[in-house]
């Protein structure tokens, strides 16, 4: 519930705080780059919510990079 | 980018003292004990040489090109495509660290002081507060530092004074029991989360007297013993087993402080220098990855940008943090040699590559003119 406030919160920040200049002066890159960036979140912020299991990066980044990370501390045991 | 030469050496030391005590002042006290046992002191002044390391790369990096930030820096390495991409990596590093603290900090007041608290609130509010840090600029928030500086001397001092009658030499007995690879592994760990490189994206924006060098060095010292000071407390006072066990050590070592059996249980207040360091690092992380998303995109302002990455740092670490058992595998496994990459590895080749250009231009300095005209 909390974060839905977060969410709406944001967007609302957002929206009225920074994209009204960025219209005005017809800044069409900065803008599409705002929208991107709230829609990646809030597909985020939705997944955190509505996933038993929501996905986690830092999960991945283990699979990635634990091969090195064993071989570094394997010189150092 | 924001205006030049605005920070003294003063003021950006006290960034680099704040930035090093961060949230290690909380977790590492336990991870050094864990691996090192009763030699956890020895390991942090380990890692605070191993510290002095990255910071040394920096300062090379910095003296060679006092007038860029890290990721220029890779595009005058690297040329475009390949700077973009290390510079993207970087950027990505910066934000996940951010993120990682964001959870540090609300699962470190959700567990040891508001259990009822939802942790999005907590961690909303704190966002809340260092996006409006970020935006208010580099100057604001180092002048906050300033102002916070003494407090957090004071405090810390309030914590450490109280508990020396009761750290016995015992607890460091017997010395290297276990030989000294643990300790090199504790350092190694250790040296992997305080995240020095940020800095070098502030490092542009300090005046360039001949101190500067030297204050980005004294900063990650004085942060460094403040930080062996507090593990050999932790050690000292709760012996070696108790504080591997504890989730955050500092927090139960600061209930140890009896001041004449009058003045007891202020961990409430102590909670200051920890909520301060860990804030005042977030902002300085976050700072610098909007900076850099500014510098690969070439954009002219980069405010707008804040609070949807603001927003971005509470959906991460919600995502990233699922409970603190997952988050202590992960730290003690996998992150010292996953930072190792952006904050040692990477710098050395980004130092060793601008040498050879270096020295290329100064062998060829035409044809060097000629490849810098083409990038």
């Amino acid at each position: 519930m909390w974060l839905w406030v977060g969410i709406i919160g944001a967007w609302g920040w957002v929206c009225t705080v920074d994209v009204p200049p960025l219209v005005r002066q017809r800044k069409v890159k900065e803008l599409m780059l705002i929208s991107v960036i709230m829609i990646v979140m809030t597909a985020g912020s939705m997944t955190y919510i509505y996933m038993s299991r929501p996905p986690n990066p830092l999960v991945w980044l283990g699979i990635w990079i634990s091969p090195y990370a064993r071989a570094l501390y394997s010189l150092m045991s | 980018m924001v205006n030049k030469d605005t920070l003294t050496v003063r003021t950006f030391s006290i960034l680099v003292i704040f930035f090093t005590i961060g949230t290690s002042i909380l977790i590492t006290p336990a991870g050094l004990a864990l691996e090192a046992k009763q030699d956890g002191w020895l390991a942090a002044i380990l890692g605070v040489g191993l510290n002095g390391l990255t910071v040394l790369i920096c300062i090379q990096l910095g003296k060679r090109h006092n007038d860029k930030t890290l990721i220029e820096m890779c595009h005058a390495a690297f040329g475009k495509w390949a700077g973009n991409v290390l510079g993207i990596c970087f950027v990505l590093f910066f934000y996940l660290l951010a993120a990682l603290m964001v959870g540090d900090l609300g699962y470190f007041l959700t567990t040891q002081n508001l259990p009822e608290t939802p942790i999005e609130v907590l961690q909303i509010m704190f966002v809340v507060i260092i996006v409006f840090a970020v935006r208010a600029g580099l100057v604001v928030y180092s002048r906050a530092a300033q102002v916070f500086f003494p407090i957090l001397i004071c405090f810390f001092c309030l914590l450490i004074l109280p508990i020396l009658p009761k750290i016995s030499i015992n607890n460091f007995e017997p010395m290297l029991e276990y030989g000294f690879m643990p300790v090199v592994k504790a350092g190694f760990s250790f040296s992997g989360l305080q995240e020095m490189i940020v800095l070098l994206m502030l490092y542009p924006y300090v005046k360039k007297p001949a101190s500067s060098n030297g204050g980005f060095m004294g900063g990650m010292l004085v942060g460094g013993i403040v930080l062996i000071v507090t593990s050999m407390g932790c050690i000292g006072v709760m012996g070696a087993s108790v504080t591997s066990n504890q989730l955050f050590p500092a927090y139960v070592l600061a209930k140890n402080i009896s001041i004449g059996h009058f003045l007891e249980r202020i961990e409430g207040l102590m909670i200051f220098i920890w909520i301060m360091s860990i804030v005042m690092k977030i902002v300085i992380t976050l700072d610098a990855s909007v900076i850099g998303l500014g510098q690969l995109l070439k954009l002219k302002d980069t405010k707008p940008f804040i609070i949807p990455l603001g927003f971005g740092i509470v959906v991460l670490a919600l995502l990233c943090y699922p409970n603190t058992i997952f988050i202590q595998d992960f730290l003690s496994k996998n992150w010292a040699p996953f930072a190792s990459i952006f904050t040692l590895f990477l710098p050395m080749l980004l130092l060793v590559v601008l040498l050879l250009q270096k020295k290329k231009a100064d062998d060829h300095p035409v044809t060097a003119s000629i490849d810098k005209q083409n990038v």
